[in-house]
């Protein structure tokens, strides 16, 4: 790793976790990024790839990683390692929380199980963008992939948006799906690398 | 000088023709040297960032205050450990798995309309509906709620709760009482083998001939019927009140205690663990009862619930 930045965001968002989250919460927060990003590092390593930078911003912690000689299935695998480790840690916290139900196990289940699904999303920039867009390179030429990751950004981001304006309204004001949405129409035109 | 001018020499190439241009650019100070904003956010934000810690570990009461008002809007109708049930639920294989992922969506988003549609879907699904109204572990006693069933049946109980205490309605329920119904995710038994005599809520206190919130459920009992551990758990206090007389409270997992009063004898230790059904006193009439019973209390995260929504679900 040659490089570490941090953003303002990144502070942002880190006050607000500090803030707002209690001890238990925040381990549990802390625990599901570690693990999600030592499962792209562990993929890189795997497939002997140098990583350029870790970036610490207001979407969370990402590693960028030198992609130019980076073969498209080896980009789809180190892309689904992260979401995959997040799906194995909630199962193992559900098969925790069936013995002992407690609110760690919960907490750890569903951060785990958010921050997959939330990865998973084709959009540009989050993991399952960075799937499809591989995917995608294997078939299409840059422009049709690019063409069909914007419009499918729009298109999940617009969906999110519309859900969370549903749930703010149906739940008395819960904003927390519409932030989300707000963050993903954001990202649409944003580029990262993991 | 504020300004200055530059030579722009650039190559053209189209369509295998070369071209040349020169040009001169006539440029200002302040275009070229554009202040750092990022530096600035940059500062902003880590100040923000210390003012935030510095508040919450030098003003913690403060903090959580503030913390639990504006979570207590996002988390009002988000049942976390319900969905953490229901996806554990659609790991293990006792429910299917599109079913589970649905709950674990509704909990989140607080869909309780959505929950009783699938409540009635699996109804009709698994056949008869008695079999789907019982909670599993009937038969030894036991009961392990389990979601679906359980939210039908927990409306009804709910209800028809709310409406016997309608004529104390004009009454504002004490602080740390609900009539609600939370979620209890533990394996538990009924206390004692009894019949309920006196319900929790507001009632007409017996012996003071007022109206006074009660905290728990009383169990018409003879003097020394086993009172039972309610579910696995530690002993964490044994005392002997005025009121309460002798009495247990045993702390079970997630933030569950409850307490047996009116003992005649306690059988326990603090520090002492329990499992489900083990007897930990003798039923009595200590403190103040108006007769041989035992009043149970049932507490979920500091809570006091009503007992007898969960043991009549047994």
């Amino acid at each position: 790793m040659k490089k570490i930045t941090f953003t303002p965001g990144f502070f942002i968002l880190a006050s607000v976790l500090i803030f707002f989250l209690d001890a238990e919460a925040l381990f549990c927060v802390l625990l599901t990024v570690f693990v999600h990003e030592f499962a792209h590092i562990i993929m890189m390593k795997a497939f002997k790839i140098k990583t350029k930078r870790m970036v610490f911003s207001a979407g969370g912690l990402s590693i960028e990683y030198d992609g130019r000689y980076t073969p498209y299935l080896t980009e789809i695998a180190i892309a689904t390692a992260g979401p995959a480790s997040n799906i194995l840690l909630a199962s193992a916290a559900g098969y925790g929380y069936l013995n002992n139900p407690c609110d760690l196990w919960s907490l750890l289940l569903i951060f785990n199980l958010a921050t997959a699904l939330y990865n998973m999303l084709p959009i540009k920039g989050l993991d399952g963008g960075k799937m499809l867009q591989s995917f995608l390179s294997l078939v299409f030429d840059s422009f049709g992939v690019e063409t069909v990751l914007r419009c499918l950004g729009y298109i999940f981001s617009v969906f999110v948006l519309i859900s969370g304006t549903v749930v703010f309204f149906k739940s008395g004001f819960n904003f927390t799906l519409l932030i989300g949405a707000v963050w993903l129409l954001s990202v649409v035109k944003e580029k990262r690398i993991v | 000088m504020d300004s200055h001018s530059y030579l722009l020499f650039e190559v053209i190439r189209v369509q295998g023709q070369t071209t040349y241009r020169y040009s001169r650019v006539r440029s200002d100070n302040k275009s070229r040297k554009k202040p750092d904003l990022r530096a600035v956010k940059l500062f902003c934000a880590i100040v923000i960032f210390i003012i935030s810690a510095a508040v919450r570990f030098i003003f913690p009461g403060f903090t959580a205050s503030v913390r639990d008002e504006i979570l207590g809007v996002l988390n009002d109708d988000i049942d976390y450990k319900a969905a953490a049930m229901a996806f554990s639920d659609g790991l293990t294989g006792k429910n299917d798995i599109k079913d589970a992922a649905q709950q674990v969506f509704s909990y989140l988003t607080g869909n309780e309309e959505e929950l009783a549609v699938m409540a009635e879907g699996n109804k009709g699904d698994k056949g008869s509906s008695e079999e789907t109204k019982q909670p599993e572990g009937e038969e030894n006693g036991t009961s392990e709620p389990e979601n679906v069933e359980y939210t039908k049946t927990k409306e009804e109980l709910v209800a028809t709760f709310t409406e016997s205490k309608s004529e104390f309605s004009s009454y504002e329920l004490p602080a740390n009482t609900t009539y609600e119904m939370p979620d209890l995710n533990l394996q538990y038994v009924s206390p004692v083998n009894a019949v309920k005599t006196s319900d929790f809520g507001y009632r007409m206190h017996p012996s003071e001939n007022k109206v006074l919130f009660h905290y728990g459920t009383d169990y018409g009992c003879s003097i020394g019927t086993d009172v039972c551990a309610f579910s696995d758990g530690e002993v964490t206090a044994v005392t002997d009140s005025a009121s309460y007389g002798k009495n247990v409270i045993i702390t079970h997992s997630g933030g569950t205690t409850t307490r047996y009063a009116h003992c005649s004898e306690i059988l326990v230790e603090v520090g002492d663990k329990v499992k489900m059904g083990d007897v930990v006193a003798k039923s009595g009439d200590t403190g103040n009862a108006t007769g041989p019973c035992m009043h149970f209390e049932l507490r979920i995260s500091d809570v006091y619930v009503n007992p007898d929504y969960y043991l009549s679900l047994i």
